[in-house]
């Protein structure tokens, strides 16, 4: 099946199997890595994207149904030299231990501020409640994220 | 990176497609948000020769308030059903169910028709959809059925459907007071968990009595279940510590439970009369 997607503001197009998962067509066909792959059935969140700007586990998004959408992904956030605030708050705050979880929390975050930027520690931690950290660093990262959010909102 | 079985995959546009699509490709499946089927599909639990992808049909998604019953289309996300100004209003638990399905990820993708064709025993939605008297509307080669919610669940990952039927929408009848409703769990983890036992319950009030009840409960039988002596037992009572204490113990005595790796069946009948109590209070103290 051909496959368009709007990926990270660029046109990608790729020929695949319908029913693969959005988050194995990301890191094994366009080499994309920066999606984590953990527990495969939707339970730890280290895979979430962002479809049509809603934050998704992209292990269970067979790519069929990403077909025509957007999808946003940690690559498309940032690059070293110009960090969106949530990068540079984690960085800040000292939020990334083993940092295998950091990409979806990340992007969870970003949808949560996307829709709230005003938003509050209960909040961040109402969303990220389906993100898991296996070293258990979350208080940082509930941290980073409010930190994040104040300068979103400074920036207007 | 893991091989994929080969299985047809057809994205359908109209509900009509869809059955058709069933019914020429044998062990086909339906396919709405995949939060279950991807999961059961990988493990190698479900091994369909075909997917039916029914996700992009517009029949299916949305939520028309008519007439008095409220029809919430069967792609329709878990997200909007919960955002919706009027299920918000008309039916608290469903959103109280809403909120706690999987986590804000999963309810961006999984349907309520999925929940409910995954027909587990511990649905989150299954509870408040039974005190809502739900139906459930679905589409086969000879036209529109509707099938009381109630009668819908055979067992654990049974349902009423045929092989070549699709659910289309669930709908709220008219004259179903849902305001006074909730929905509560036993959990571990507050997202991405699997209910110990879930309750759901609804009230009619009048002059502080009780004018209607419908309690349901979850994870303690094959199927969700309806505690029917509890609800003609509470007609005509107010919601006291003694009656409170009453319906507790007829719960507990309608609970088949099992015990598994999650929990004891002595703990899930031990449960279900405190939630039941919860839940009643809850919805009560709603308006």
């Amino acid at each position: 099946m051909r496959i368009r997607i709007d990926l990270n503001g660029r046109e990608v197009e790729a020929d695949t199997v319908p029913h693969r998962s959005l988050a194995s067509f990301l890191r094994n066909e366009l080499g994309l890595t920066g999606t984590k792959l953990s527990c495969e059935v939707g339970e730890c969140g280290s895979c979430t994207v962002l479809l049509d700007g809603r934050p998704v586990t992209s292990c269970l998004v067979p790519v069929a149904q990403a077909d025509g959408r957007s999808v946003q992904t940690i690559e498309g956030l940032g690059i070293n030299t110009q960090m969106h605030p949530l990068q540079e708050a984690f960085v800040g705050q000292n939020a990334v231990q083993c940092g295998f979880c950091i990409p979806g929390m990340i992007m969870a975050a970003k949808a949560l501020l996307d829709r709230k930027p005003d938003a509050s520690s209960e909040d961040v931690r109402l969303i990220l409640s389906g993100n898991l950290c296996r070293c258990t660093g979350y208080q940082k990262i509930v941290e980073a994220v409010v930190i994040a959010a104040r300068e979103v909102q400074r920036n207007g | 990176m893991t091989e994929l079985n080969t299985v047809e995959y057809i994205a359908v546009k109209s509900v009509a497609e869809a059955v058709t699509a069933l019914q020429s490709h044998k062990g086909a499946r339906v396919i709405m948000g995949g939060t279950d089927l991807m999961v059961g599909m990988r493990d190698g639990r479900i091994r369909p020769s075909c997917l039916v992808d029914v996700s992009r049909v517009r029949e299916l998604i949305g939520i028309a308030n008519h007439h008095g019953s409220l029809r919430i289309g069967a792609a329709t996300k878990i997200t909007d059903i919960i955002e919706h100004p009027v299920v918000r209003q008309a039916c608290p638990a469903l959103v109280d169910a809403g909120k706690l399905l999987g986590g804000w990820q999963i309810q961006n993708m999984a349907t309520l028709a999925g929940n409910v064709c995954n027909a587990s025993p511990a649905a989150e939605t299954a509870g408040p959809l039974l005190v809502l008297d739900a139906e459930v509307e679905a589409c086969g080669p000879s036209g529109l059925r509707s099938i009381p919610v109630h009668q819908f669940w055979l067992g654990p990952g049974k349902t009423a459907l045929e092989p070549t039927e699709i659910l289309t929408a669930i709908i709220i009848p008219p004259g179903v007071d849902g305001r006074r409703s909730a929905y509560q769990r036993v959990h571990i983890r507050h997202s991405v968990d699997i209910a110990l036992v879930c309750s759901a319950a609804r009230v009619v009030l009048a002059d502080g009595n009780v004018q209607e009840a419908r309690i349901a409960l979850g994870a303690v039988a094959p199927t969700p279940i309806r505690v029917r002596e509890a609800e003609s037992y509470l007609q005509g009572r107010a919601l006291s510590e003694e009656v409170l204490d009453k319906v507790a113990e007829l719960a507990q005595a309608a609970t088949q439970p099992i015990t598994d790796v999650r929990a004891s069946a002595e703990y899930r009948r031990a449960m279900a009369g405190v939630l039941v109590r919860r839940v009643l209070q809850s919805a009560a103290r709603r308006a």
